[in-house]
């Protein structure tokens, strides 16, 4: 098989798919946000965005926790360390790709 | 790949998304702009002209522009669209280097200016080198506000070529063969002033402009 077209196989498919793209992008760029941030910034609705999330965590690449501001629940989120590693692994790929 | 790069820049341009950041350093230069003018203006001995007098100014300045800050983010920012923090940079080189360059170009043009007797110039280098971050940092992602990076760069230019006997008369009284340092220090104040009131003026319309276009999110499940 063609390298180049070997290297788009390996793509991480948990992360190729747009919506879960945008949110690894989102998160890699800070150290946390919460999902209002998250919704405000992809333009999800809240089922989709939430179904995206469960599928990162699944995959280890995103740590979710449910707290309060105030008296607002309030859910965080942060890409762990297999998460950062995965994305910058993805950008490096699809750069060769392309 | 240009959207997730989009993307990954879409964080830092949200700090400053309410104008918090701009009114944070326009106030705070406004606030150093009227320390700097009642040492000009108080006669010789007055408590403005005391150290420990700027330094609990200064103290306080900073603790009641960050609480401002913080109340703008927790009362209106994060409730209606979201939180963010940020990491901590891995690289403090590259600003570091930047800091270095900005001091070492300060200093030549401060000689320079020395050598040439005219020493308004280099402090509207101060306010044009401000220009040049303010339009890299806030007028990118927000076209506006490369009129008020524009605003910034003519107005430090129009101080450089304010007449020396002008800017003299300003500063007060001073020992005979310190009028360069005259010269200098109300220069200064008048970039610091400028730049600060711009920046309020900028900060105060994105933080309208914010509150239109925004509503507070409802509570229900995320």
């Amino acid at each position: 098989m063609n390298p180049h077209i070997r290297t788009i196989a390996e793509l991480d498919r948990v992360i190729h798919e747009p919506g879960r793209l945008m949110i690894t992008a989102l998160l890699f760029a800070v150290d946390r946000a919460d999902f209002l941030y998250l919704q405000h910034e992809t333009g999800m609705n809240k089922g989709n965005l939430s179904s995206h999330l469960s599928r990162l965590e699944e995959a280890g690449y995103v740590e979710i926790v449910k707290t309060y501001r105030g008296k607002v629940p309030q859910t965080l989120l942060r890409l762990t360390a297999p998460g950062r590693q995965a994305f910058e692994q993805y950008r490096r790929k699809v750069k060769a790709a392309l | 790949m240009h959207n997730v790069q989009e993307m990954l820049r879409r964080p830092a341009e949200y700090e400053n998304v309410d104008g918090a950041v701009e009114l944070l350093f326009g106030f705070g230069y406004l606030g150093f702009a009227l320390a700097g003018w009642l040492q000009v203006v108080t006669p010789a001995g007055s408590i403005w002209q005391k150290t420990y007098t700027f330094l609990i100014y200064v103290g306080l300045m900073q603790a009641i522009l960050y609480c401002g800050y913080k109340a703008i983010k927790n009362h209106i920012t994060y409730p209606r669209t979201g939180f963010v923090e940020y990491r901590n940079s891995k690289k403090p080189w590259p600003m570091a280097i930047v800091m270095l360059i900005a001091a070492a170009v300060s200093v030549g043009t401060v000689f320079v200016g020395r050598w040439f007797g005219n020493l308004t110039s280099p402090a509207a280098v101060f306010g044009l080198f401000y220009a040049v971050i303010y339009a890299h940092g806030y007028a990118r992602p927000v076209r506006w506000k490369w009129a008020v990076a524009g605003a910034m760069a003519l107005s430090s230019i129009a101080i450089a070529f304010l007449p020396a006997n002008r800017v003299e008369a300003l500063a007060g009284p001073f020992k005979p063969g310190q009028e360069y340092l005259a010269r200098f220090g109300v220069a200064m104040l008048l970039v610091f002033t400028v730049c600060g009131l711009l920046l309020v003026f900028s900060g105060a319309i994105s933080l309208w402009l914010y509150l239109c276009h925004t509503q507070p999110a409802e509570q229900d499940g995320e």
